[in-house]
Parts: structure tokens; sequence; C-alpha cells
């Protein structure tokens, strides 16, 4: 006997008419008109070029780092976006000659990284240059803070999932002079420290934001765009629930079980 | 990339997407036998993650020992880190997690040293903190000032000074802080939805090493 869940019909609603928006920009807006939708610009994201032709100057590694978040968790999406700025980094390193450093803490996440790295260097002929050492399985991620400052990297990479070990890596690199670019979205108790001490930053959204700002693929930008839609409802169903509440009618905040 | 490569990737892909959509599925769905289905892909999932931990710790192991052989950078911190990795896991893998010498290990070495590392963490606030609150821009300034108002408002003797500290405080946590963080909140969440839904269209396939 199948039978909905019960205390998730609105969930279910409003998730059907996201995901609906959101398949509608990407296969109608994005694969069949090809349209292209403008991302504002993101420093960070331009900064990467800057950061690893620095290291390449003053012929120090650079090092990544997704996160501690696993694939198996709440913190997934983090992670996978963590991963996919790890290919775009690890790409660019490559072709300018950096030695790249990665040093992950949950084997799931490990095996991918390594197979991220090892075809970068695939992708440019240079499977022979490729070090298996370099990508370092650290289940204590903050322990990553002695390698940091030993292998003297000229920039730290954050990218990820986020708990306490954050701020000793950032600091880490900070007593090494290298630059620091981090991106973070799961874990809010951690952006405030990467607004704070890191160079450049990508904060909340922004993170999720930078696969498609990488490709400028129709249906990538359109799926950014299908994105704004929907925090464009959020917002009206906010304004709206805040003037019921106000008149002493809580419907919305009732339907959304915000009591 | 070969083709082989590419088919493996492919497989990958379409394996997320059925366990993806399943689970989808399964959230909104009250029935037994797909539940119970879902909790037994749990399962498997766990079991593959254990199997994906001999990978890394084959790697560390592999590292440090090459260090030792040709007395490396720190190769003597190796030799402390491969003791410490693997005699725990040899006698906790022989006489089980409720061995003496296990225990000991665990609660006398690891947990100490652990936390000892947790300690740190508080000099690495000061300094970041440092770092932060110097006044450079205006944007610093405002941050300062917040944070000091905060923390007044926070620490108990301050009311003596001026009463006002502590609602001035509240105040900006609950109205200036509670307003930025929901809305960086509403981002993320519409963002995770979008980056689970490029994973689960096949679209997302840089994490598996491939191209777009």
């Amino acid at each position: 006997m199948i039978a909905f869940a019960t205390g998730k019909e609105v969930m279910l609603v409003m998730s059907t008419i996201f995901i609906g928006i959101l398949l509608y920009m990407m296969i109608v807006q994005g694969e069949r008109k090809k349209k292209v939708y403008n991302i504002r610009r993101l420093p960070a994201m331009d900064a990467i070029e800057e950061v690893i032709g620095r290291g390449v100057e003053m012929n120090r590694p650079i090092y990544f780092c997704p996160g501690t978040g696993a694939l198996n968790r709440l913190e997934a999406t983090s992670t996978l976006a963590g991963l996919t700025l790890l290919s775009y980094i690890a790409n660019m390193a490559v072709k300018m000659g950096c030695r790249i450093i990665v040093s992950v803490s949950k084997a799931d996440v490990y095996a991918l990284a390594l197979e991220i790295v090892r075809t970068a260097f695939r992708l440019e002929g240079k499977e022979e240059e490729f070090v298996e050492e370099d990508i370092m399985f650290m289940p204590q991620q903050k322990s990553a803070a002695g390698m940091i400052q030993r292998e003297n990297v000229a920039a730290t990479f954050l990218m990820g999932a986020w708990w306490h070990e954050a701020l000793v890596m950032i600091e880490a690199g900070a007593t090494v002079g290298a630059m620091t670019v981090s991106g973070a979205a799961y874990t809010l108790g951690q952006l405030p420290w990467f607004v704070a001490c890191s160079d450049y930053v990508l904060i909340g959204e922004e993170f999720y934001a930078a696969s498609a700002y990488i490709s400028r693929d129709p249906a990538e930008t359109s799926l950014i765009a299908g994105q704004d839609y929907i925090k464009f409802i959020c917002l009206g169903l906010i304004f709206l629930g805040s003037i019921l509440a106000t008149m002493g009618i809580p419907l919305l905040s009732n339907l959304f079980g915000g009591g | 990339m070969s083709s082989y490569d590419d088919s493996i990737r492919n497989i990958s892909i379409l394996i997320t997407m059925i366990i993806g959509w399943f689970f989808v599925l399964e959230y909104f769905v009250k029935a037994p036998a797909i539940n119970n289905f879902a909790g037994t892909i749990s399962g498997i999932s766990t079991c593959l993650l254990g199997t994906f931990t001999i990978v890394g710790v084959g790697n560390m192991t592999r590292h440090h020992v090459k260090n030792i052989m040709k007395q490396g950078k720190n190769w003597m911190p190796s030799i402390v880190l491969l003791v410490s990795c693997w005699v725990p896991l040899v006698i906790g893998l022989a006489f089980t997690r409720t061995n003496p010498t296990y225990a000991y290990l665990y609660s006398s070495l690891y947990l100490p040293t652990s936390q000892a590392f947790f300690g740190i963490l508080s000099f690495y606030i000061l300094s970041a903190s440092y770092r932060t609150f110097k006044t450079r821009s205006l944007d610093s300034t405002v941050l300062l000032l917040a944070a000091i108002f905060v923390m007044m408002g926070n620490a108990p003797a301050t009311s003596i000074i001026w009463s006002g500290f502590s609602p001035l405080g509240g105040w900006i946590l609950d109205v200036c802080t509670a307003a930025g963080v929901r809305g960086i909140s509403i981002g993320i969440a519409i963002g995770s939805v979008v980056t689970a839904l490029r994973v689960l269209t096949g679209r997302e396939r840089r994490h598996l090493a491939g191209r777009e």
C-alpha cells in the first residue's frame, strides 16, 4: 500500500513547483532556446587565475581543500560544489605549471579528488608529472594547518562545508603569507571568519553558481536565472506572510509550519 | 580521456540519477517496501564508504613510508604518524574496541592530543580577530563597532557601565544579523536544490572528473 507521507504535502507542492521552474529554465530556455543569462561578476572566481599565477611566480605550491563534509550527508551539495571548483582550479594549475596539493578528510571525497586531479594532468598530457602523494587523506582536516606551513604554500583554496577547522587553516595560510580564496555555504557559522579573513570569498549561493560562472553554458546559466525566480517567489511569500501575520491572520505561517 | 573512462563515468551518473530520484520519491511516500529498500541502499552506501577508507589510509601509509625510506623532509614525524595510525588500528581489529590497551590509547593519547589541538583554535581566533578588526575601512569599522556592542552586551559586568549594552547587542543579533543570515540561508537552500538537480539530471560531471 502506497500513501503520501503525512505532514509533507506543502513541501511536496512547493518542491514540485520549484523543480518545475528549474527544469523549464534548463530545458526550454537553456537547451532549446540556447539563452545565456548574464551572471554578475564574482571577484573570487576572477581572482583564481591571478592567485595561481602568483604561486607560479613565487615557485610555491597552491593548496586546495574541498571542506570536511561527506557525500552522504546534508552538506553533500557544498562538497560537490567544492569538487567542481577543484576540477577547474586543478586544470588551471596544471596548465600554468603550478604544483597543487589537496587534502581531504572523507574517504569517499578522497577517491573523487584523486581522480579529478589525475584527470587534470592527463588532459594536459602531463600524466607522468602527477604525484599521487600530493592528494592527501587527512581524517583530521585541521592537521593540514601544519602542512600548509611546512609546504609554504602561496595560496589556499578552501571550498566546501566547514566547521571549526576553517579558521585554523585560514590562519595557518596567513602565517606563511598565502592568499586565501574561500567558499562556504552549508555551515553559516563559519561564514563570518571566511568573510573577515579571506582575500576573496564566495558566499552562499555564489558558491553554487561558480560552476555556471565557469562554463557560461546556456542550461547552467538558465538554472541560475531559475534560482532567482524562485527567490522572488520566496520573497513574495515572506512579504505576504508578514502582512497577513501583522493583520492577525497566520495563514501562511501555519501552512509553512512557522507557528 | 579514454572511452572506457567515459563509460565508467556515465554508469556512475546513471546510478546517481536512479538512486537520487528514488530517494526523492521515498521522502514523500509512505510504503514499507519502498522505505525498507531505501534503508537497505543506505546500508550499502555506508559499507561502500568504509571500503573507500582503505584507499585513503593506503595512500597515507604509502606517502609516509616513502618519506621514511628516503629520509625526506620531516621523516621522523612520519614514523610517529604511522605508529599512531596502525598500532590502534591493529589492536582494535584484533582485540575489538573493548580491549584495555586500545581504550588506553584512545582515552589517554588520542583524546588529549585532539583536545590540545582544538585548544589552539582560541589563539587563532585571537589573531584572526586582530586582523579583522583593524579599522582600515568603513566596513571594518562597522564590523568592529557591532562586535564591541555584541561582546559588551554578552558580558554581565558591562551593565554597570551602561545598561543599554545588553538590549543593543541583542538588537544587533536579533534584527541586523538575523535578517542577513536569513537572506543568505534562502540563497543557500535554493542553490543546494539547483546543485542537486544538476547532479540528478546528469548535467554536473566535474565532480567525477568529467567535462560538460
